[in-house]
């Protein structure tokens, strides 16, 4: 996990959008459309494991609180399936019991809602450049 | 320690006392004895526990003959007037004797005095013994008892010391951890049983106001983001009218998702508080259900019948309105088209049951219909959904009513049925 401070907007990748509220789904979608990304949406946890497989994302936002599988179970089944892109957590609970949740999952960054939404071009930001280093 | 020294002073006073009674008595015999034989049988001068004399009025002895007068002149005053008891060293009795006088008469009538003495020696002596043995072995046994009763003591606390050691550490930041049961089945187990068994609805208290706490939390989160970010994107281009327009409207949808939200919070708050006052106002419980369906928006296609017979029932119209509209919000979001409400007396209730033609609560969620938070899609979705808070609202205001609900599955079309009873006004 790493911390959030710039809102560059690196653009040029994929992220995929998964929550159950399509409200913030189109205000997340229009936000890192903005900032250059191609996006894609799920509203739910089989959607997202669906459009994984199916739309190759760079970067998942994943909320927690979602039909079965949830999200933290989404991130677990995409780790242990060796799947290496970002996973930004998103959700209204955000205890210190449920980020270390999210981290054992297997998720870059947690984001408490609300939260400002350059944090979240900030966080995929990030994973962006860190995968592109990787690669 | 004082218990013990007046228990030893009665048991000195009881004991002394018995010895010294039944030399009385004995005496009082031999005097009996002495007044009838009198004129048949001479009094012995054989050595012997108890000596007798017969002495007249002036004191001299008449019998036996030749020895020397037990009374004294004084005893011999008292002894005419009446039986007189003294105990003093005797002549040829004993250091420590008691004698007995009284007046008798004599074989042809003559007013003489009959005397008995007998040593009390042994009563001395067991008196002396007496306060040996209680006074030396009283204080040995009060240690005793008390050395005895310290440690008996102690060995039975010594489980309540330990279990009250142990319930200092516990926190709440162990969960689940109990206090180690005490074997057997006495007092103390029973204790040990009654303090877990508390501990446990201690937490499982704390469990449920922790999720509840969780989950008002994620309720009033969830919109607070959407706001956040719609006024963030119209902050962002004020230009772009329509996506403005759309921003605006759905933020103004988020307001009242949160004013509804914390208007049902503080109805369980006050709820949970003791503070819904029902007062003493009736309502008529079919015809506030008609006007209340009547003012309620509700989905094009959906029908909804209401049925019944009219009663008052105790409560203000505007708790049976809030009654009626979330049972029926409920109904609406599971109905594929059809919902029915019927009023219909029960006793000394009237029920309100509302029934759609859904698929019914999830068996599993049966029981937990009016729980705060419960909602019938098996996750926290919020697509198509309230809070659900809804069914709680009306279990609280039915309590505070007096009355009660109940959820089912079954009749009149197969899906979910709530039933909520409320007692109907007194005549």
């Amino acid at each position: 996990m790493f911390g959030l401070t710039d809102v560059d907007g690196v653009g040029g990748g994929r992220v995929l959008v998964v929550d159950d509220d399509p409200k913030f789904v189109r205000i997340a979608v229009r936000r890192l459309e903005r900032a250059g990304y191609d996006c894609v949406t799920g509203e739910s946890g089989d959607h997202a494991l669906w459009a994984v497989a199916d739309q190759h994302p760079d970067v998942i936002v994943l909320d927690v609180m979602m039909p079965h599988p949830s999200g933290i179970e989404v991130c677990r089944h995409l780790r242990a399936d060796g799947w290496t892109g970002g996973v930004v957590v998103v959700s209204a609970r955000s205890s210190p019991a449920d980020r270390a949740a999210a981290e054992r999952a297997g998720s870059d960054v947690f984001l408490g809602k609300p939260f400002p939404l350059d944090d979240l071009v900030t966080a995929v930001d990030r994973l962006i450049e860190r995968d592109r280093r990787h690669d | 320690m004082l218990v013990l020294s007046i228990g030893a002073l009665l048991l000195y006073r009881d004991v002394s006392g018995a010895l010294s009674g039944a030399i009385t008595d004995e005496l009082t015999v031999r005097a009996d004895d002495l007044a009838a034989s009198l004129d048949t049988e001479p009094i012995s001068t054989e050595p012997s526990s108890v000596v007798a004399q017969v002495v007249g009025p002036t004191g001299a002895v008449l019998a036996p003959p030749g020895v020397e007068p037990v009374l004294t002149a004084d005893e011999l005053a008292q002894a005419a007037r009446g039986e007189v008891i003294v105990d003093r060293a005797i002549t040829g009795v004993g250091e420590h004797a008691r004698l007995l006088a009284r007046p008798m008469r004599g074989p042809v009538g003559e007013e003489i005095i009959g005397v008995v003495a007998t040593r009390t020696a042994s009563l001395a002596e067991a008196r002396q013994r007496l306060t040996i043995v209680l006074g030396v072995a009283g204080p040995v046994l009060a240690a005793a008892i008390g050395a005895a009763a310290w440690f008996l003591t102690g060995a039975a606390l010594r489980p309540v010391r330990r279990m009250s050691h142990e319930a200092a550490t516990i926190s709440m930041a162990e969960p689940g951890r109990r206090l180690a049961q005490p074997g057997g089945d006495d007092e103390i187990a029973e204790l040990g049983r009654t303090l877990n068994a508390m501990l446990a609805r201690i937490e499982t208290t704390i469990a449920h106001e922790r999720a509840f706490i969780d989950d008002a939390a994620h309720e009033l989160r969830s919109p607070l983001a959407v706001l956040r970010g719609e006024l963030e994107l119209t902050a962002d281009d004020p230009g772009d009218e329509a996506a403005v327009a759309q921003g605006v409207a759905s933020a103004l949808e988020e307001t009242d998702r949160l004013a509804r939200l914390t208007e049902d919070l503080l109805t369980l708050a006050r709820a949970d508080a003791g503070q819904l006052e029902p007062g003493e106002t009736m309502t008529e419980l079919l015809g506030a259900t008609e006007e209340c369906i009547r003012r309620l928006p509700h989905r094009d296609d959906a029908h909804i019948e209401v049925l019944g017979d009219p009663m008052v029932v105790r409560g203000d119209a505007t708790w049976i309105h809030q009654i009626v509209t979330n049972l029926v919000v409920n109904a609406e979001r599971h109905a594929r088209s059809r919902i029915q409400l019927t009023t219909v007396r029960h006793g000394e209730y009237g029920r309100l049951a509302v029934a759609d033609d859904g698929a019914g609560f999830p068996p599993q969620l049966l029981d937990q219909a009016f729980d705060r938070f419960t909602r019938g899609d098996g996750a926290r979705t919020r697509s198509g959904g309230g809070a659900g808070l809804g069914l709680a609202i009306v279990s609280s205001l039915a309590a505070a009513l007096g009355g009660t609900v109940r959820a089912t599955n079954g009749p009149p079309f197969g899906g979910a049925c709530v039933e909520v009873e409320i007692p109907l006004a007194r005549s």
